[in-house]
């Protein structure tokens, strides 16, 4: 019996410990205080070590920490009855009229249709402008462009469809653009189109 | 290989005008040796350029929206723009690290149960 918990732990410490830091990461994201992020990576871990056994070596250890993650994040948030807003999903989830929202492109594309200006922009920069997004685009822009986790993954780890995870992902992409972009005009890294 | 594809859009034959909902780059570029593909539009590539960027296209659409991209001139710079963006948001990763503090407590609540160290 000892041995299979000595096992059990060694597997732990294996496969779940190394994604601590990546934990943390999303842990910060849901919750937006450092406090919050380190209660939940506990708890997080707690929860999936005791849950250890009905882990399935095949799937990824990571999205599965952020599942358990999430969870506890969403149940600690019901009780204490804060309630972000929730985005109304839009109707055009079609990657067709997505691609023909206001995008970004096509406001640099005299001045810098290659969009350099992204490599100018400084992380801290681009930290602040993840987290001025709404939450359900900021969790699929985490995970996709940050964790590196496949359409698949996400949607499991948010508990929604596919189809709902591009559609946020590719939404999420154009804000943090537009963000990206009015920051870039701001620090005169790029000039508006027609400014002298 | 950069060099071989910059040959191909050289030669694509695609107009200067040709991205949004223009004419589809020619098909006839193609080796001799290659099966003839239909070409999309680009306003189609277009629409799947993150799918293709996340590697998330398989099988037809993979196949189809590669070979645009490939050679369409006029869809170069937006494959590049949105590049200069995902790497820029990767590279901003970096910071974020749990300290060795919560590592040790995480550890230590563990501890009592299991054993883990």
């Amino acid at each position: 019996m000892q041995g299979d918990r000595n096992a059990q732990g060694a597997s732990f410490s294996e496969e779940a410990v190394p994604h601590m830091d990546a934990v943390y990461r999303f842990a910060l994201r849901l919750s937006g205080s450092r406090d919050e992020a380190e209660d939940l990576v506990q708890d997080t871990y707690l929860r999936a070590f005791r849950a250890w056994e009905q882990y399935s070596p095949g799937t990824r250890c990571k999205s599965w920490l952020f599942t358990i993650c999430r969870n506890v994040f969403l149940r600690r948030r019901e009780r204490s009855q804060r309630h972000d807003a929730i985005l109304l999903e839009t109707t055009h989830d079609d990657p067709r009229a997505i691609s023909r929202e206001a995008s970004v492109f096509s406001a640099s594309r005299d001045e810098d249709p290659e969009g350099e200006f992204f490599r100018s922009i400084v992380d801290d920069q681009i930290f602040a402008a993840i987290e001025e997004l709404p939450e359900e685009y900021r969790l699929v822009v985490v995970l996709s462009d940050l964790e590196d986790l496949s359409y698949g993954e996400i949607a499991e780890v948010m508990a929604i469809p596919v189809g709902t995870v591009k559609s946020r992902l590719f939404r999420g992409r154009r804000q943090l653009q537009r963000r990206l972009y009015d920051y870039a005009l701001e620090m005169g890294f790029i000039s508006k189109a027609g400014d002298s | 290989m950069a060099f071989f594809d910059s040959l191909k859009r050289l030669f694509s034959g695609t107009g200067q005008n040709g991205r949004s909902g223009g004419a589809a780059p020619s098909g006839s570029g193609g080796s001799p040796g290659e099966t003839a593909v239909a070409m999309i539009p680009c306003d189609e590539a277009s629409a799947r350029l993150f799918e293709y960027l996340d590697g998330e296209l398989e099988g037809v659409s993979e196949e189809e929206v590669r070979r645009h991209l490939e050679v369409c001139e006029a869809c170069y710079p937006r494959v590049q723009f949105e590049k200069h963006f995902m790497e820029a948001l990767r590279r901003s990763q970096n910071g974020g690290r749990a300290s060795e503090g919560l590592r040790e407590r995480v550890l230590q609540s563990l501890a009592p149960d299991e054993g883990l160290d």
